[in-house]
C-alpha cells in the first residue's frame, strides 16, 4: 500500500458533528449481496472504502427511520486486546411518538439481525452489516416510554451495534424501492 | 425521456439514493439524461442502455457498440473470431500431421 500525507481535509472548512435525521434499515436476511471490502488496496483511501452496492432480495427494500434531532450518534469504538484489535460501531437514536409502528419495529428488532446505513452531517455514509455480521439491538440508552413530566417526550431510544474488523465508508446506493428479479 | 435511452433493471421503478446525485426517482420521467449517462458510465448496475441510447448518445450501431464499449465492461465479439481462426489453423495442422504420419511409419517398416 502506498502511504500518503493525512491532512486536515475539511470541505470548505466544514466539520459539523452528528448524523442526519434519517437512517435506513432492512433485515439482514433480506440482503442478496454486499459491497466488497478492500483486499489489496493501493492507497489509504481505498483501504477505508467499500466498493459496490448493497443489493436486496426480490421484493425487499431499505426503509427509513426518523431520528429526533441531536439524539442520533454513530460511534466507532476500538475494542480488543493486543494483536486482536477490532471495532464496534454504535448507532444511537431516539424516535418519538410511541406509535404502533415503532413498537412493532422494536418487537422485531430486539432479537433479530438488522442492517443500517447511516449518513453523517458531512454527507458520508456508513454501512452497519456485512455478509458475516449484522447490526443488533443493544438496548435503550436514553430510556423508553412516556417520560415522567409533561415537558418530557414520549418515544423510544435505541442502540444498535455492529462488530467489524475494519472501518469503512459506504459509497454505494440505497434502494428505497423494492428489488426486482433480474 | 430518459427511458428511451436507458432501462432500469433489478429494481421496481422508484426512489434510489445515489451518492453525489441525491435521491433519484426512477418512476418519474424527468431524470436528466446526462445524469443517467453519467451513472451508466460509472458502472451504475441498475441502468442498461437501449439500442436508441447507443445510437443517440454514442453515435454507434449496436454491433459497433459491442466492440467499442469493452472499456465499460461489455464483452467484445473479437475474441470469439480469433479463437475460431485459431481452431481452423489447428485443425489444418492436425490434418497435415495425420497425412504425414503413415508415410513415416511405412518407411520405418521397410527399413526394419
Amino acid at each position: 500500500m502506498e502511504f500518503t500525507d493525512i491532512n486536515k481535509e475539511l470541505n470548505n472548512g466544514q466539520n459539523m458533528g452528528g448524523i442526519a435525521q434519517i437512517a435506513y434499515f432492512c433485515a439482514w436476511s433480506d440482503v442478496a449481496s454486499w459491497p466488497t471490502k478492500p483486499t489489496s488496496p493501493a492507497t489509504l483511501e481505498e483501504n477505508g472504502t467499500l466498493t459496490g452496492n448493497i443489493v436486496l432480495k426480490t421484493g425487499k427494500k431499505m426503509n427509513s427511520i426518523y431520528i429526533t434531532d441531536d439524539t442520533g450518534e454513530y460511534e466507532m469504538e476500538s475494542v480488543g486486546e493486543m494483536d486482536g484489535k477490532s471495532f464496534v460501531a454504535h448507532l444511537r437514536l431516539f424516535n418519538p411518538g410511541l406509535k404502533k409502528t415503532l413498537l412493532g419495529f422494536i418487537n422485531y428488532a430486539k432479537n433479530e439481525n438488522l442492517v443500517f446505513i447511516v449518513k453523517d452531517n458531512d454527507g458520508q455514509f456508513y454501512l452497519m452489516g456485512d455478509d458475516t455480521r449484522a447490526a443488533i439491538y443493544n438496548g435503550a440508552p436514553d430510556g423508553s416510554g412516556t417520560s415522567r413530566e409533561t415537558a418530557g417526550r414520549r418515544g423510544i431510544s435505541m442502540e444498535f451495534t455492529y462488530k467489524t474488523a475494519s472501518l469503512y465508508t459506504y459509497t454505494g446506493t440505497i434502494p428505497l424501492t423494492p428489488a426486482a428479479s433480474a | 425521456m430518459w427511458r428511451r435511452y436507458f432501462k432500469l433493471v433489478k429494481l421496481v421503478p422508484g426512489k434510489v439514493i445515489v451518492q453525489g446525485y441525491g435521491t433519484l426517482d426512477f418512476s418519474r420521467d424527468d431524470i436528466p439524461i446526462e445524469t443517467c449517462k453519467a451513472l451508466y458510465e460509472t458502472d451504475f448496475e441498475f441502468l442498461e442502455i437501449t439500442e436508441e441510447g447507443k445510437r443517440a448518445l454514442y453515435g454507434v450501431q449496436s454491433s459497433e457498440f459491442e466492440v467499442q464499449s469493452s472499456e465499460f465492461g461489455v464483452q467484445s465479439s473479437e475474441p470469439e473470431v480469433q479463437v475460431s481462426e485459431f481452431e481452423v489453423q489447428s485443425s489444418l495442422n492436425t490434418k497435415r500431421e495425420t497425412l504425414n504420419k503413415p508415410r513415416t511409419r511405412k518407411k520405418k517398416q521397410m527399413n526394419g
